[in-house]
């Protein structure tokens, strides 16, 4: 960085509006409300660059891009009603990892971030607490991060930044704006009650283990097959999902008449950045939940996909979106919820959430679309992988994200069994589709 | 490269086992991959971090129950006090210290169960030295009903640990049926032994045989009843 770029960052940092309280949006007061010990409520992206990585220019382009993020630059604290965050002078620090993903952050300790830097080899992962930011708001984090430290460290500066932060110009503060509350419409009604569906019976780990799982597969072949079916590549993953639990079900020790009572429902966050004009870096999802249900038979392939197809049709427009938004903004907005004290909160939140939430769906799968970092940089940076958080109702959750004609299909798993996954990743292998998988099981 | 030839799929070089299916791997590949496995063996921290807050409890409640018997030790020796009476507040605060660590779960389950029943033996025999009660109300009653509770929860915590993943809805009726049962029928034996001197059960009987009546009709709902017997059921029962 040359002198005159430091001067305009030093001076542009002096006048931006120093907030010191940042009150959580709609989702990260769910979050932390349900946060525990298996629930860490912390996601992980991973990339993978083609060399070792250098932690001291990781921190120093960390240093010089957090003043551009000072919502990231938090500390979670204790109201009495309600968690916020709170703005802290400490520059937050590189770790190498040592320990299990997705750790549980230690939260009401000052110094402590609502993220975490870490690296190990040639691997940079970010972690971030949902509380926060969402899987879009991180990436962006995660881009102007690798584009400073490649400044750094190769003196590359790119021309198109893309999507990332320009980390010279100002703060807007419709980036840190909870959207969902600009954009909360009175008077519509909520959306249908969700109903219990088929959840894994598979064996918990330990208290503070996390599995991952990734398969990494050529997207242009899928797409082309996407293509054939008439779908989307996200449909058609889904639709394959779908089918693995199916056969999971099909081929287990259940009696028939228990198989046929089984419904899958699989959790699908949609990014409401495509919808609406926001441009916030927090939470802004929320989440479908297409389903097919076991008592009407046994579905095939195409089957599955129409019926997504369908579904998404039915209720992936603003309208219905609408309903949603309002249903998590009047939730967070009724009266007897706001005044009950925090740690009431903390011990009835869980319960709601399983009673209200998980028990609507048996697994995830989210997302992330085709990342693209500027094409100087590229060359450096050989896979990115993202994961979801640890949950106990959905033992297995899954994110796909592309980048560089790979996508990476990571799974997040609070058990050790890896059937599901042996179903899933065997089927797309029959479609004559390479797949490589990496495992932090040892 | 390495493949798993059951499930075709490519896995990093120095694996053993597929991820997959864990079918073991033939070792194909002499040279290590220079850059070596992507994650390290990972550390889990979750019983560090919680033996500090655990740590800070009992510390805070040894220095409470410490600090009160300073005070009985001090009443005691220089207050012509009830002394009876000290001494059982000393027992009580002992008793509790004893029970928080046990329930603060520092050693396995089964040990940390056991503690607690024996604290529970201690503290009673504590009381019955102190009270110099003529008739043996420890031996008869106190002993055999905590370790009548002692082996009603141990069988209650086996049967629950085995059954949990099953319908919570039949399976959390029928153990807490059984727990009822069990100490029915061992409270009934203890009285009636200490009472007539034989083993005399009357109300604890009503019990067993209504609740084995729920306990039949909840696994009937959740197995369903035997073929052969549906049939003669239909058979005979048609309206």
């Amino acid at each position: 960085m040359t002198d005159q770029e430091a001067s305009v960052l030093e001076a542009n940092y002096e006048k931006q509006p120093k907030l010191k309280f940042y009150s959580l949006d709609n989702a990260g007061v769910l979050y932390t409300a349900i946060a525990s010990s298996r629930m860490s409520t912390v996601y992980r992206m991973t990339v993978g660059l083609c060399e070792a990585v250098d932690p001291v220019i990781l921190q120093k382009a960390l240093e010089q891009i957090i003043h551009r993020f000072p919502y990231f630059q938090v500390t979670l604290k204790r109201g009495v009603f309600w968690y916020y965050y709170e703005h802290t002078e400490a520059i937050p620090e590189v770790e190498e990892e040592t320990f299990y993903p997705c750790k549980t952050m230690r939260q009401r300790q000052r110094k402590t971030f609502p993220f975490r830097v870490l690296y190990y080899r040639s691997y940079i992962h970010i972690e971030f607490n949902h509380s926060i930011c969402d899987g879009s708001g991180g990436l962006k984090f995660l881009q102007t991060l690798l584009i400073e430290y490649f400044k750094e460290k190769k003196g590359i500066i790119p021309e198109n930044l893309g999507k990332s932060m320009d980390i010279l110009s100002d703060v807007d503060p419709r980036e840190y704006e909870d959207s969902f509350k600009v954009y909360y419409k009175e008077g519509v009604p909520p959306p249908p009650e969700s109903k219990k569906v088929f959840h894994f019976p598979f064996k918990l780990l330990d208290k503070g283990e996390y599995l991952l799982l990734t398969g990494i597969v050529p997207v242009d072949p899928l797409l082309a097959l996407a293509r054939k079916y008439g779908c989307t590549l996200t449909q058609f993953m889904l639709a394959l999902y779908f089918e693995s639990i199916q056969e999971y079900i099909q081929n287990s020790e259940m009696s028939e008449k228990k198989k046929h009572r089984q419904k899958i429902a699989i959790n699908v966050p949609v990014d409401l950045r495509r919808m609406f004009p926001s441009i916030t870096l927090r939470n802004f999802f929320i989440s479908l939940n297409p389903e097919i249900d076991l008592a009407l038979g046994f579905y095939t392939r195409e089957e599955i996909i129409e019926q997504i197809k369908g579904y998404m049709g039915l209720y992936m427009n603003e309208k219905n979106i609408n309903r949603y938004i309002s249903r998590n903004v009047r939730n967070e907005q009724f009266i007897i919820l706001r005044i009950i004290p925090l740690w009431v909160k903390k011990l009835i939140m869980p319960v709601i959430y399983k009673r209200y939430g998980e028990r609507g769906y048996t697994s995830g799968l989210s997302n992330l679309g085709n990342v693209t970092f500027p094409d100087e940089i590229t060359p450096y940076i050989k896979s990115l992988e993202v994961f979801p958080p640890p949950s106990v109702e959905s033992r297995l959750k899954l994110v796909m994200v592309s980048y560089n004609k790979n996508l990476s299909l990571s799974f997040g798993k609070t058990t050790g069994e890896t059937v599901i996954e042996k179903i899933f990743f065997r089927k797309i292998r029959q479609l004559g589709i390479h797949v490589k998988i990496e495992t932090n099981k040892r | 490269m390495a493949y798993c030839p059951k499930c075709g799929v490519e896995v990093e070089r120095d694996t053993k086992n597929c991820p997959l299916c864990d079918c073991p791997l033939p070792d194909v590949d002499e040279i290590q991959d220079p850059q070596g496995h992507k994650y390290p063996q990972a550390i889990n921290t979750y019983h560090e971090d919680h033996l500090g807050k655990k740590n800070k409890a009992i510390f805070s409640i040894g220095i409470i129950v410490l600090s009160l018997l300073v005070i009985l030790g001090v009443v005691y020796l220089v207050y012509p006090w009830n002394h009876a009476l000290i001494k059982y507040i000393a027992v009580a605060d002992l008793t509790v210290f004893a029970v928080v660590f046990f329930s603060l779960g520092y050693l396995k389950p089964r040990y940390n169960f056991l503690g607690a029943y024996l604290t529970a033996l201690v503290a009673t025999l504590c009381i019955y030295l102190i009270s110099g009660s003529q008739n043996s109300w420890y031996f008869n009653y106190a002993v055999p009903i905590a370790t009548l509770i002692y082996f009603d929860i141990s069988i209650f915590m086996f049967v629950f640990k085995h059954t949990r993943h099953r319908s919570q809805l039949i399976y959390i009726p029928t153990n807490l049926i059984l727990f009822a049962i069990v100490f029915a029928i061992g409270l009934d034996s203890i009285i009636s032994l200490n009472f007539w001197g034989i083993l005399h059960l009357t109300w604890s009987l009503i019990v067993a045989v209504s609740g084995i009546c729920i306990i039949a009709l909840l696994q009937g709902i959740y197995h369903r009843i035997p073929e052969k017997t549906r049939i003669m059921l239909k058979k005979k029962m048609h309206v």
